[in-house]
């Protein structure tokens, strides 16, 4: 086995070993049962059969082979984990991930982005990620790219990320409370040029507006609170309740990837959270439709 | 030589109505018959009841972005489900077998300490209804069976949910502590004389090694109730990262409660298995030291491998080889197991009874949830399929495939001997085969959904490919097994109205609750045969075939 181009092709592989193996000893388990079950069944006037108490052989030698196939299961286990979980002793992550009820916080650390949600990686290259979590134990998991990782608060984790060009969907995990099935996971592989393209516009400030709906908008989410949770400046930390909002209109879809980032959709959210995502930590503060629209027109105004 | 030997009564009195007729008297009964009957009602009252809320869970699944009950309330349901299957079905129905047949099977007329036995029951039953009170208190708990740290804390989840969860599953625990004190203390006391450790019915010994498994494991269960309590209520940190305390220390103390504790459901079943099929093929069970030295190997490793459920925490790989190893280890006395099963068939007389064909029937099914069991010791595997729909398919091949199905094959095969009446076998070919066809339908497919990428605990999924069908047929399995769990109630409604007709020994058996009436009268024996063998009674009905001499 070869780290070729990332890990599912080791599970796959280990996968259809187990497969074979179990299916054989599966078969013969079903073969015996409904083969003897109908062989030996009792006819009319049966005699009693031997009394056979069993065969210390036949028993040792069952012991041997089932010791054997483990073992050799044994070493092909050690030998996979090896090469999927190789993390240098003193990582150092490209992107750092943080799992919060319910959404994902990412970080490149090279160019200190803090985005969310949407993750872009470079295809075809090795990113080594960080994952911790700010509450519960999240778990991150795409099954086309193989291995879930568990978000632990209090500890940092570290996995090999590696895709080949395109979009990849994955969700949490690790049930982490009342939108656990709602934290959707949403990666995209982009081509050399297109990651350079995608980083460089996050890194441009949002092309200006001038008009009194942007102002308004722009006004509001700071009247009515909404900074205290959302940052909308790509290199804050601070605060972190809720995801940071820089570009937002560039991403194609918010809420944890479940909704399309549209206006109607945003309006919506905007105008009651806890009807579109029970248990939200985003309070239902009351807008008119007038700031609701002010403050869509805003955020979508943040490519 | 004597056949018989007298058998000696307890000398005090308890303080029982053992001999008032009256309903109530069950109440105060310490008979160690009327309380195995109470654990076995109380495990079929939960098993209803954690049946519905898996038809609840099932029905919400069967379409995507369903809405039938809301997220909070899905949490509750699937939460109370698997804590009720685990702590208040198959804990108390297998206790509930060995608490009436341990003293029939090695010739006493009561459990060591029969107080103790009634307090077990009693306390495992308040807490079964205390955890259910939660429900009444502002909501049951959220956190799911094995209740993980942080999002078990005050902070996550605020209502009372989780206390009464803890105090539910306290006293449950400290009822099963005491029933695993009383099985070994009962076997190693109040044996018939000339009955050796070695010498045991397979059930007795298996439940017997069981009981050091329960010691060893429910006070580590206790211990991390107690810390988890304590932070919720006395706001310490023990399992509180952002104030010190570890969010992973919760789950060592859960899963090296919560392997153990696999087994603990899954021996006894064994033992069962173990005395079914015997009897049914009319062969001795094949390779008799084999089983029983596997089920302590068993015992001992289960102790070793509870870090495999916590592959995905990012544990280094030497931890993760390590419990790799003794995962795979304790594959091989469990396989060993099946093998002399398919070995005691070999050869025999097979009468398929609805007793022998569950036993059947759970040869196949829990090899499948073995073998899956299997793949989560291939590290990678695990990284790839742990929390997914593939667990959920391996846990219930291993408790309903493996626990329940041979806790069915035991009702069927000592319902003679509890009520004096023999089961509808008509009635019990259609609780089976409905309730394994709608079994397989349900689970087998969930292996795939799994592998496809669903996780488990959602209680909604979008329409992705094969996901909306796959469910559908999962749901529609749900219901088949839920038709033939009203065919078992109806079979034990119809049986109880009939007439007793069962004769002390309708099956040809060979141990010795077979050597009483049926059902058996409120002092088990008056008079047994002498016991030289594994099989009292094959000696005594077959004098010039008697088993090799063992003492």
């Amino acid at each position: 086995m070869n780290w070729e181009t990332n890990n599912i092709h080791i599970i796959r592989e280990l996968f259809v070993y187990f497969l074979v193996v179990a299916t054989i000893i599966l078969g013969l388990v079903i073969f015996f049962t409904i083969f003897y079950g109908w062989k030996y069944r009792r006819r009319p006037n049966a005699e009693t059969p031997t009394q056979d108490h069993g065969s210390k052989r036949f028993e040792i030698l069952m012991i041997g082979i089932a010791f054997t196939i483990t073992s050799v299961f044994f070493v092909l286990t050690v030998n996979g984990m090896n090469q999927i979980q190789n993390i240098p002793d003193n990582p150092i992550p490209d992107i750092i991930i943080t799992g919060h009820m319910w959404w994902w916080e990412a970080e490149y650390r090279t160019d200190s982005i803090i985005t969310a949600n949407e993750i872009h990686i470079p295809a075809n290259k090795k990113v080594l990620v960080q994952f911790n979590s700010d509450d519960v134990i999240h778990s991150w998991w795409i099954p086309k790219l193989g291995r879930k990782m568990d978000l632990v608060p209090g500890y940092d984790n570290y996995m090999w990320l590696q895709a080949d060009e395109g979009e990849y969907w994955g969700t949490c995990s690790e049930f982490c409370g009342a939108q656990h099935a709602l934290m959707r996971i949403h990666i995209i592989a982009d081509s050399e040029d297109d990651f350079k393209i995608w980083k460089s516009s996050q890194l441009k400030p949002p092309p200006a507006t001038q008009n009194p709906l942007f102002e308004t908008g722009k006004r509001l989410f700071q009247e009515k609170t909404c900074i205290s949770c959302h940052s909308v400046n790509i290199h804050d930390k601070e605060p972190v309740i809720g995801p940071n909002l820089a570009h937002f209109a560039s991403r194609k879809y918010f809420l944890s990837n479940i909704e399309l980032n549209t206006t109607e959709n945003l309006y919506a959210w905007i105008k009651n959270p806890p009807a579109v995502k029970p248990n939200t930590q985003m309070p239902f503060l009351a807008l008119t439709d007038k700031e609701v629209n002010a403050l869509v027109y805003y955020i979508k105004t943040l490519r | 030589m004597s056949l018989f030997v007298n058998i000696a009564e307890p000398d005090k009195t308890l303080p029982s109505i053992k001999n008032d007729k009256d309903r109530l008297s069950w109440l105060s009964s310490v008979d160690h018959k009327q309380i195995g009957i109470m654990y076995l009602l109380l495990s079929l009252f939960f098993f209803i009841l954690g049946g519905l809320e898996a038809m609840i869970i099932r029905w919400q699944l069967a379409v995507p972005e369903n809405d039938f009950v809301s997220a909070d309330f899905y949490n509750q349901i699937f939460t109370m489900h698997g804590t009720t299957m685990i702590f208040l079905v198959l804990t108390p129905g297998l206790i509930g077998l060995g608490v009436y047949l341990i003293p029939l099977m090695i010739g006493a007329n009561e459990m060591a300490f029969p107080r103790l036995n009634a307090f077990s029951f009693w306390v495992t039953c308040f807490g079964g209804l205390l955890l259910y009170f939660s429900f009444f208190a502002g909501g049951a708990p959220t956190a799911g069976w094995f209740s993980y740290a942080p999002l078990s804390e005050k902070p996550y989840s605020p209502t009372t949910g989780i206390d009464y969860y803890i105090l539910g599953l306290l006293l449950t625990g400290i009822g099963s502590i005491g029933a695993a004190l009383n099985f070994v203390v009962t076997v190693l006391t109040l044996r018939l004389p000339g009955i050796k450790l070695t010498m045991l019915p397979l059930f007795v010994w298996m439940t017997f090694i069981n009981a050091f498994l329960i010691l060893g494991a429910f006070p580590l269960l206790n211990a991390g109730l107690v810390m988890l309590l304590i932070d919720r209520q006395l706001d310490a940190l023990f399992f509180l990262p952002s104030s010190g305390g570890s969010a992973i220390l919760w789950q060592h103390f859960f899963w090296s409660f919560g392997h153990p504790e696999v087994y603990i459901l899954i021996l006894p079943a064994f033992g069962i298995i173990s005395e079914v099929i015997p009897v049914f093929s009319r062969k001795p069970i094949y390779g008799y030291v084999f089983v029983a030295a596997s089920t302590v190997a068993i015992a001992l490793l289960s102790f070793g491998v509870w870090a495999h459920h916590m592959f995905a925490v990012g544990m280094t790989n030497t931890v993760n080889g390590f419990f790799a190893a003794s995962s795979f280890l304790i594959g091989i006395p469990t396989g060993v197991k099946v093998i002399n099963w398919i070995g005691t068939m070999y050869k025999g007389s097979i009468q398929l009874t609805v007793a022998m064909t569950f036993a059947l029937v759970f040869l196949i099914n829990f090899t499948i949830g073995g073998l899956s069991g299997v793949s989560f010791a291939i590290v990678p595997i695990d990284w790839q399929l742990t929390d997914s729909y593939y667990v959920v398919a391996h846990i219930h091949y291993v408790f309903l495939g493996g626990s329940a199905f041979s806790i069915f094959a035991g009702i069927y095969y000592w319902f003679p001997k509890f009520c004096g009446r023999h089961l509808s076998e008509k009635l019990g070919q259609w609780h089976l085969w409905l309730f394994v066809t709608g079994f397989n339908m349900t689970f087998l497919l969930q292996h795939i959904l799994g592998i496809l990428g669903m996780p488990r605990r959602i209680n909604t999924y979008l329409d992705l490919p094969y996901f909306e069908s796959l469910n559908m047929i999962s749901t529609a399995g749900a219901f088949l097994m839920f038709a033939g769990v009203a065919v078992f109630l109806y079979n034990l409604i119809i049986t109880m109205r009939s007439k007793p007709t069962a004769t002390p020994d309708p099956w040809d058996g060979w141990t010795l609750e077979w050597a009483t009436a049926s059902p058996p009268p409120l002092k088990n024996f008056d008079t047994l045969p002498e016991v030289h063998s594994r099989r009292p009674l094959w000696d005594l009905k077959n004098p010039d075939n008697k088993d090799k001499r063992l003492n």
